[in-house]
């Protein structure tokens, strides 16, 4: 059976890092289904990836709230694609074909078969990026 | 350069602000920081040509779609323009102007007009911290010199733009396409390493490289 995914929010050595991480089992299918529905889903609909059943959420940021939306085509110049709106409550905002995009980041992480990461999303507004890591980094 | 200045004194720069973006441009261009003149091979005569190839069909689609051009080349344009001021060229400013579609540079008109690289123009040349802060950001991360040469490295090797649209750190790129970002330990991350992509899909993953391997 699958393990979960861990998300922690923390400051990395390249900016502010909404850090998904797991073991080499770890369900990345899930993960990619999610952001399909998300791909597939009407402007404006929502879901919180931290309530997922195949994500837990990391010590250091327990009580964080990440929020996936899908919008409707933008530019980071309409708004950051991820947003921190308090340390504990993050925004992060596709089109639908940035989130198909998202899938396919992570098909290749599972056609890879190995240890290896991606990095999802990355905004040039204020840093924050996320970054999805499998089998590379001890889970404490 | 004159016409420059004079138009940036005309959208309200202060003749400190410019003395100000003089400065960074000469401190951020000296020694050439980012390898800007080995990059484009003698086909062009600016860094924005260089993303121009480097992103094919993307470049032709921002081109099409200014509204959706992304950080990167924004950045790719402050530079080309931050360098070709440090040299004096009106010429190569012009080149990058057409290159991104600025519609008006000084006197001389050109077709497109993308909306926001105009504007990102005016704010440039109307605001040293604006201009400062763009190159700081380009620039001070922009370093090869900065970190060990990754595994297996060459003088082929080409030290580049990220592949991606949010970063400004340069990458190695090795002879066989793979692209080479140094990663600083953190948290999550006991040791310095490399993260290594080859590029043999579109969406193929990042590797961690240790500098031991």
């Amino acid at each position: 059976m699958p393990t979960k995914i861990t998300v922690d929010f923390y400051q990395s050595s390249d900016g502010p890092c909404l850090l998904l991480f797991g073991g080499a089992d770890a369900d990345l299918s899930a993960l990619a289904t999610l952001f399909a529905w998300l791909s597939a889903s009407k402007h404006g609909d929502s879901v919180d990836l931290d309530s997922q059943s195949f994500i837990r959420v990391h010590e250091d940021s327990k009580g964080i709230r990440v929020q996936l939306l899908s919008t409707i085509a933008i530019t980071e110049t309409q708004g950051p694609f991820l947003e921190s709106l308090s340390s504990n409550h993050l925004i992060w905002r596709y089109s639908p074909e940035m989130w198909a995009e998202a899938v396919e980041q992570i098909q290749g992480m599972i056609d890879f078969n190995g240890s290896c990461h991606q990095y999802l999303a990355q905004s040039s507004k204020n840093d924050l990026f996320v970054k999805l890591s499998i089998g590379e980094i001890h889970m404490h | 350069m004159a016409d420059i200045a004079a138009a940036a004194r005309a959208a309200g720069a202060t003749s400190a602000q410019l003395e100000e973006l003089d400065r960074l441009a000469n401190e951020a261009a000296a020694g050439d920081p980012i390898e800007w003149q080995p990059w484009d091979g003698g086909e062009s005569t600016t860094t924005a040509y260089w993303y121009g190839m480097f992103f094919d069909g993307n470049y032709i689609r921002y081109l099409t779609n200014p509204s959706e051009m992304d950080a990167d080349l924004e950045r790719g344009y402050y530079t080309a323009w931050t360098v070709a001021a440090v040299a004096g060229s009106a010429a190569v400013v012009l080149d990058v102007a057409a290159v991104y579609g600025i519609s008006q540079i000084g006197a001389v008109g050109l077709t497109k007009i993308p909306a926001q690289i105009a504007l990102e123009y005016r704010l440039l040349v109307a605001g040293g911290a604006v201009g400062s802060q763009a190159q700081q950001r380009y620039f001070g991360r922009f370093d090869s010199a900065k970190y060990p040469k990754p595994p297996g490295w060459t003088p082929q090797w080409v030290w580049g733009p990220s592949s991606g649209s949010g970063s400004a750190t340069g990458r190695w790129w090795d002879t066989q396409g793979g692209e080479w970002r140094f990663h600083f330990a953190d948290k999550h991350h006991l040791f310095d390493h490399w993260d290594f992509n080859a590029w043999t899909n579109y969406n193929s993953p990042w590797q961690n490289v240790y500098l031991w391997n």
